[in-house]
């Protein structure tokens, strides 16, 4: 028995080819920097693996740990956090579990495990305070992930790590089983199963941990407790309808995948939600232990069965998109995916393409949108790689480049997308596009605040990017003390600063000042648990600054791996695809001074107005620009060298150049008074309102700066004005294209250095579209410099200043200049 | 005079002269291809070129997959559809154009469809809209006047909604150019006068043009010199060999000239006048390149001026004063037309080219939005548009 201050501060080494271990110090350098829980994990791993390596080989690593506030005894206080390389993406993966096997590796006298080489037969890794032993696990092999904890005899301070049939067949999503908690996403049961490791039990309760500071401790605590229960998401939404009480959020928002992405609601929705299984099956907690929000419930089923009720994303991704309504049939298959050992959101997503391939004719299988019929079959076949079931256990991005259809593949960097439809909340897209490990909701959280709270408008770029890095860096911190995620919303919104500011003041200051925002986001609950048991100081900064740099050592990790800004995509069908329930309402919206000012007017019909495609380079460029990466995505020396990432030894990022700064500052600034002089004067001038006059509707012109600078487009409206959109617009949504070959193109030509005409002469301009339409634009250009400019340097840009008789240029030039410019009339 | 800046980009393998078609065979074995579609029009194949070419492959491991020959005068949608059809039908790897500028134009958007996949070319359409590298494609221009065969666009009439789209992409660029002098010389008189003029046509504008550079202009000069020496010779003897040879070659190099240089003001009336009257397009270039160099005057006088070298001879241009040699440039340039005309009656004047003079604005607006002004010196407004259209009727 040994008492420990906060933390033992050891980590388990073992090499599983030679079975031998070793016990190494967490050094405080290395604790300042990366906290714990993932953060270390993802330390431990970086230092050991070499770009390239086979992830089901002999020398991948996995990373196991624990992290200060676990077996401290505060409010949701069991999560452990693990990194290996994934077999599904190829790249970093991290993932975080509430399992008992965090609480028993600390309580065992190790904060971390760090798993490498391959065993030659089954077996079964057990620890305790006294170290490692490799016992024979050839008896277990081939059993489900609940049958070999039982097998285990798992004590009741005792917790396990173990794989089902998935993870030994290879899987490239299998996950692993603690309790009846996974690590989830990325294939980490694969990982097991190549090494041969059945499962690892930590045997635990030998070592204690009390905090450094009891008093401030038992505080933080108390305030963290009244907060969750407070909250409306964790005192009551997550307790009793679990996290499956998204559904009718979701649904409302538009956001709720059905068949494969096809639509985002559904009238049957209802039927599958949390509230409605709750009130048909009972929900009793079956939770993380300890939990203070008790998300998590166990409810006996229509056959009589008690099962753990799913999950949202298991009812996003094995219900509504597979057309599937009824929540016997998914708590069913959610049960025999976690059996089985198989990552439910994954196994959803590929399902949901096979049933749209095998309705397109792609492939044949009984799977079919709406049908039970078979999935079941095709759950255990991919588990055991049999027929179809061998492909498929491939994951979707492999599967479509074998059978066709990547456009409805509905992955990111290879994994699959979670049950949030990003076309309904534009920052997730942004989250899912950057995420580390793929597409994953869990690197940063945007649409409780888009579609749940209403903070940020959900279809616009604006403000996301600040969000997501904010999102990103506090989930890096939190996993690594590690806590429970869902603890955010208690402790961000029920603190003072967001309790007692009225709601419209939030949002509007969110939306307009994100930086300043997250700046007075409070996050001292966090830092204070952290502080009051390990006994050293942290401040909100720090922890933010610590998960700055556990995400951008990740991203430098998949950026030796080849990642870089052309990965950091969505899948096709986002980009380009409207849904059916976007345009039902979408017209509707209008505010009430528009209505008075209708008033009397004849009502014109409604405008099949599609809404705008969802503009992913626009934030894209803003989140690079806040991370320190460069346009193309990948971290810049200097962001390096500020947030103290260690550097790999095998680097080859010695080449990589740091951001231009000013010219594409001086690019936007005149982007900016361009677009809105255009905007102006297509309402004033006839010579504009002439040439505007032959426009099709909706004609939009994009200028771009190649190959990732800034943007700025233009669109015809239905009288026949151009509107100035900035940088808010998909790319793909563009008739004209006037792209400058370089920056230092467009900035010599926006300020009058060199003339459109020699631009064009030159060949400096790439024009994508319609030549005809770009003559056109060029005299609108020519105008709008020619009433812009004194003559002296209008002539140097156009061919021929027009004639304007001098009060009419007089005055238009200060419409333009007074009126136009900043206000944009 | 050396530009501040230029680009210069002709990545197309020209291979011209006395039996150049035997190299057929050889040149397709250097692209990896062996079956190709051949693309042609009816006209051709009464002319009996098809047999020229088909020699050429014999005791070759070349195969033609299929010959697909019927290309109308103004290619279209449908046609390059049909072309398509034919190449995935019969397993082709390779394009071969043999034909005048709607041919080579169609074999350029065949090889579109077949490289990008479905039928529906319209999203190809517009500027550097195609992706990545196409299949082969080597053309055998049966005119001599086009420079299709050097270029990198292609356009293909869409009759459902009566436009012409335009496709511009340096994947277009056809990989191999034969010209043959046996292919020209079946063409009629007064053909080979509009086509040759179209040519010069593309080297003078391309003199001129706000985008030619010392590249460009090397090969107009040459073109210019080619067509004024030989076009006569080959009007008053149809089986003249070596002048065939030149025009063709002139045709080639005007090309490569004004696909890096740009083309101006004559073309946009041109195109305009073709599309709403339907003239030929050599005979528009004719009609109103002398008017496109008195407009353009002012602005490009250096410019003109160095013309009178390659169109006159050294003794001329010797004898001329520099003060006057842009305006000696358009009076020999004049002269030239005149007597091409009386040799093969090509017109000089819209009126003599069936055009109503009610058309005359519609095709000045027309023209306004062309692509060419953009490289015209000038910026032409509608007005001077109508007064030099009325100059030209």
């Amino acid at each position: 028995m040994a008492d420990w201050v906060g933390s033992c501060d050891r980590v388990l080494e073992v090499d599983l080819s030679r079975r031998t271990t070793r016990v190494f110090r967490i050094s405080t350098e290395d604790r300042r920097r990366f906290l714990g829980g993932k953060g270390l994990a993802l330390r431990f791993f970086a230092e050991r693996i070499r770009p390239g390596l086979d992830p089901l080989g002999p020398d991948n690593v996995m990373a196991v740990f624990a992290g200060v506030v676990v077996a401290s005894g505060a409010p949701c206080s069991a999560r452990f956090s693990a990194v290996t390389k994934s077999p599904l993406t190829g790249l970093t993966a991290s993932s975080s579990c509430g399992g008992p096997f965090g609480i028993a590796l600390k309580t065992a006298g190790y904060e971390g495990l760090v798993l490498t080489g391959r065993c030659s037969e089954p077996i079964v890794l057990e620890i305790d305070e006294t170290g490692a032993r490799f016992l024979d696990a050839a008896h277990l092999w081939g059993r489900d992930t609940q049958e070999t904890q039982e097998a285990l005899e798992l004590g009741a301070k005792d917790g396990a790590l173990a794989i089902g049939p998935a993870g030994e067949n290879l899987v490239l999503f299998a996950n692993i089983a603690s309790g009846h908690r996974f690590l989830g996403r990325g294939g980490f049961g694969a990982v097991l199963g190549s090494k041969k490791l059945k499962a690892v039990v930590a045997r635990g309760g030998t070592a204690r941990y009390i905090p450094a500071d009891p008093q401030g401790f038992e505080k933080a605590c108390r305030r963290a407790t009244a907060y969750i229960h407070r909250n409306r998401f964790t005192g009551n939404l997550y307790r009793n309808a679990g996290t499956a009480s998204h559904v009718d959020l979701c649904n409302a928002g538009g956001i709720l995948p059905i068949r494969n992405f096809q639509d985002g609601c559904d009238p049957h929705a209802s039927q599958i939600s949390g509230w409605t299984m709750r009130d048909r099956f009972g929900a009793k907690p079956s939770t993380c232990r300890p939990c203070t929000i008790l998300c998590g419930h166990k409810g006996v089923f229509s056959d009589q069965k008690i099962r753990q009720l799913p999950e949202y994303e298991t009812v996003g991704l094995l219900g509504t998109n597979l057309g599937i309504f009824d929540p016997d049939l998914v708590a069913a298959w959610n049960e025999q995916c976690g059996r089985l050992g198989l990552d439910t959101i994954s196994c959803g997503g590929i399902l949901a393409y096979v049933m749209e391939a095998s309705e397109k004719g792609l492939m044949t299988s009984p799977l079919r949108f709406g049908s039970p019929h078979g999935v079941s079959e095709a759950i255990e076949a991919i588990a055991f790689r049999q027929g179809l079931g061998d492909a498929m256990a491939q994951g979707v991005r492999r599967l479509s480049e074998k059978y066709g259809g990547t456009s409805f593949a509905m992955h990111v960097k290879g994994l699959e997308l979670p049950a949030y439809d990003p076309r309904g909340s534009w920052g997730q897209g942004l989250a899912y596009a950057v995420a580390n490990r793929g597409g994953c909701h869990l690197s940063a959280t945007l649409f409780p605040l888009e579609v749940f709270l209403g903070f940020l408008k959900p279809r616009s770029p604006k403000a996301k990017a600040h969000f997501v890095r904010f999102f990103e860096s506090l989930y890096a911190g939190i996993n690594s003390l590690p806590t429970c995620l869902f603890t955010t919303y208690a402790y961000l919104l029920e603190a003072p600063i967001a309790r007692f500011t009225p709601k419209a003041i939030l949002a509007w200051t969110m939306q307009n000042l994100p930086a300043v925002a997250v700046r007075l986001m409070d996050l001292r609950l966090f830092t204070r648990l952290f502080e009051t048991i390990y006994g050293i100081s942290l401040s909100p900064a720090e922890f933010l600054r610590a998960g700055d740099r556990i995400v951008v050592l990740e991203r430098l990790l998949n950026a030796m791996e080849g990642v870089s800004r052309k990965d950091d995509t969505l899948p096709e069908r986002i980009l380009t695809e409207n849904r059916p329930c976007d345009s039902a309402g979408s017209g509707s919206k209008r505010t009430l001074w528009r209505r008075l000012a209708r008033l009397g007017c004849p009502e014109p019909a409604p405008s099949p107005e599609t809404p705008p495609l969802l503009a992913l380079d626009a934030m894209l460029d803003a989140y690079y620009a806040l991370r320190g990466y460069t346009r193309n995505g990948i971290p810049m020396k200097k962001t390096l060298r500020r947030l103290k990432v260690p550097m790999p030894t095998h680097g080859r990022f010695d080449g990589v150049p740091d951001r231009a700064v000013l010219k594409p500052f001086v690019v936007r600034v005149f982007f900016t008074i361009l677009g809105r002089a255009l905007q102006s004067a297509s309402g004033m001038d006839d010579v504009f309102r002439r040439e505007l006059a032959s426009w099709p509707d909706g004609f939009t012109v994009l200028f771009k700066v190649l190959p990732f600078g800034p943007r700025m487009a233009l669109r015809l409206d239905g009288r026949k004005r151009l509107r100035y959109l900035g940088d808010t617009l998909s790319e793909r949504e563009a008739d004209l294209t006037i792209g400058f070959k370089n920056m230092d193109t467009a900035t010599r030509m926006l300020t009058a250095r060199l003339s459109t005409v020699d631009g064009f002469a030159q060949n400096r301009l790439s024009v994508v579209g319609d030549l005809a339409a770009a003559m056109k634009l060029t005299r609108l250009l020519d105008r709008i410099q020619s009433l812009l400019y004194p003559e002296w340097i209008a002539k140097r840009v156009v061919k021929r200043v027009s004639p304007i008789p001098m009060a009419e240029k007089l005055w238009k030039r200060a419409w333009l200049y007074l009126l136009g410019i900043p206000l944009g009339v | 005079m050396m530009p501040s800046y230029f680009e210069f980009h002709c990545p197309v393998k020209i291979v011209c002269g006395y039996k150049a078609l035997e190299n057929l065979p050889y040149e397709l074995k250097r692209l990896g291809a062996s079956r190709p579609l051949l693309i042609t029009d009816l006209g051709v194949a009464k002319a009996g070129l098809l047999n020229t070419v088909t020699a050429a492959l014999q005791d070759s491991e070349v195969l033609i997959g299929a010959i697909y020959d019927q290309v109308p005068a103004d290619s279209s949608v449908t046609v390059v559809r049909e072309g398509a059809a034919a190449y995935r039908h019969s397993a082709c790897d390779s394009l071969v154009a043999l034909g005048g500028g709607s041919v080579i134009d169609t074999a350029k958007a065949v090889n579109i469809l077949i490289t990008q996949g479905g039928d529906d070319l319209l999203q190809f359409s517009g500027a550097d809209r195609i992706q990545g590298p196409l299949r082969p494609l080597i053309v055998i221009p049966t005119t001599a006047g086009t420079g299709s065969e050097v270029t990198l666009v292609a356009v293909i009439a869409n009759p459902r909604k009566n436009v012409k789209m335009a496709f511009a992409s340096s994947h277009l660029y056809p990989d191999v150019a034969i010209l043959d002098p046996r292919m020209t010389l079946s063409l009629p008189e007064k053909l080979t006068a509009a086509t040759a003029m179209d040519a010069l046509a593309h080297a003078v504008e391309a003199s001129i043009s706000v985008q030619k550079n010392p590249l460009s202009d090397a090969y107009a000069a040459t073109a210019i010199r080619l067509i004024v020496e030989n076009l006569p010779a080959v009007l008053r003897e149809g089986s003249n060999t070596q002048g065939r040879l030149a025009l063709a070659g002139a045709a080639c190099f005007a090309g490569i000239a004004f696909s890096n240089a740009m083309v101006g003001m004559v073309h946009a009336l041109g195109h305009a006048a073709g599309a709403l009257c339907h003239i030929h397009h050599g005979t528009a270039m004719n009609i109103f390149l002398p008017h496109g160099l008195e407009y353009n005057l002012e602005k490009r006088r250096d410019a003109i001026r160095e013309l009178l070298l390659p169109m006159a001879g050294p003794e001329v241009y010797a004898q001329t004063p520099a003060l006057v040699r842009a305006e000696k440039t358009i009076e020999t340039l004049r002269r030239f037309q005149e007597d091409v005309r009386s040799l093969s009656g090509l017109p000089t004047r819209l009126r003599d080219a069936d055009v109503p003079q009610t058309m005359l604005e519609s095709i000045a607006r027309t023209a306004l939005d062309d692509g060419a002004l953009l490289f015209n010196p000038e910026d032409m407004t509608l007005d001077e548009a109508l007064y030099v259209l009325q100059k030209a009727y």
